[in-house]
């Protein structure tokens, strides 16, 4: 993915390109890198809430990959795009949180209130907010690695390549763990929808 | 109108997927998340120095006087022994003798350790707690 369409899915282009901003902090500049902590931040957060499925764990995971990520800033390559190469940490601090605590909670009421659609009434956004927190309680289920393929593919909006990235796995083993990952969440989704009636 | 929140190569095996998963909305930040970020990264650079300080400082103490007691042995011995004997009886004739530099290098050791140990002690500390 080339840094102009990355730019399309990332926030905004303050304060100069994530690769100027790299470049400043590694010439000892280390207040710039809040340049990129206010750019990420949010996406940051949110791969780890998905993978860890708790809100605590995920702003420490968050914390750690952006902490990681500044340490080894000497190590990024700046003709590469850097939010893959930031998610690729914060996957990996995420996935070794939940392997470390075997954190496994779901929560289904914390998902966050949405904005209602004009045209929706607040019945129609009540039925709205269940279904999403159903998806995100069978989600939540699912094994740790098919969360985070899921979470860098659908919520994030990453490409094949980039998922396999990421993970640090073969493209070929991505495309397997999301069709899997996408066959268990409907079965996990069905099930839930079969209890609740 | 053409959602541009979806991976450049999406199949259609996955549209339900997606149009599920891309519905659930962003959690926002939580409150000084980018400050406390921020505190750690700075907190870590001056740890380094401070790191950096206790050794400059301790490494050419710590090789003087290691080069002291294997280059004056016995007497190092027999100053400890002189010390033993005086704690052990009653006498007060223990005589031992202190180089000034060995003095100054224990002194300059303890500095080395006061940073390291702030350093130590002040690191960010990462909740860690099973929950």
């Amino acid at each position: 993915m080339t840094e102009g369409s990355w730019s399309r899915l990332g926030g905004p282009r303050l304060g100069g390109s994530d690769q100027d901003i790299v470049r400043r902090c590694i010439a000892g500049e280390a207040d710039a890198f809040a340049g990129l902590v206010e750019r990420y931040g949010g996406r940051v957060y949110n791969i780890a809430l998905r993978i860890t499925s708790d809100a605590d764990a995920a702003k420490d995971c968050a914390q750690e990959a952006f902490i990681r990520a500044y340490r080894a800033l000497h190590r990024y390559d700046p003709t590469l795009p850097f939010g893959p190469w930031l998610f690729r940490i914060t996957t990996n601090a995420s996935l070794n949180y939940v392997q470390r605590w075997h954190a496994h909670q779901t929560t289904v009421d914390e998902l966050p209130d949405a904005p209602e659609e004009a045209d929706e009434g607040p019945e129609e956004t009540a039925v709205r907010h269940e279904e999403l927190a159903e998806v995100v309680a069978a989600m939540a289920d699912l094994a740790p690695a098919y969360r985070a393929a899921l979470t860098l593919r659908h919520m994030q909006q990453l490409s094949y390549q980039e998922v396999a990235d990421a993970l640090d796995i073969p493209l070929g083993t991505v495309k397997t763990h999301l069709h899997r990952a996408r066959a268990a969440l409907k079965t996990r989704l069905a099930a839930r929808r079969g209890e609740a009636r | 109108m053409i959602d541009q929140r979806r991976p450049s190569d999406l199949e259609d095996a996955e549209r339900l997927v997606q149009r599920l998963l891309s519905a659930i909305p962003p959690r926002a930040l939580p409150l000084g998340f980018r400050d406390e970020v921020m505190r750690q990264v700075t907190a870590r650079t001056t740890l380094t120095w401070e790191w950096i300080a206790a050794a400059v400082l301790a490494v050419p103490s710590l090789a003087f006087l290691i080069f002291q007691v294997v280059d004056r042995a016995d007497e190092v011995g027999a100053a400890l022994n002189n010390i033993v004997a005086a704690a052990a009886s009653d006498s007060s004739d223990a005589f031992f003798f202190v180089d000034g530099t060995v003095v100054l290098a224990l002194a300059i050791l303890g500095v080395a350790s006061l940073i390291a140990a702030h350093a130590a002690l002040v690191r960010p500390v990462r909740r860690t707690t099973a929950r």
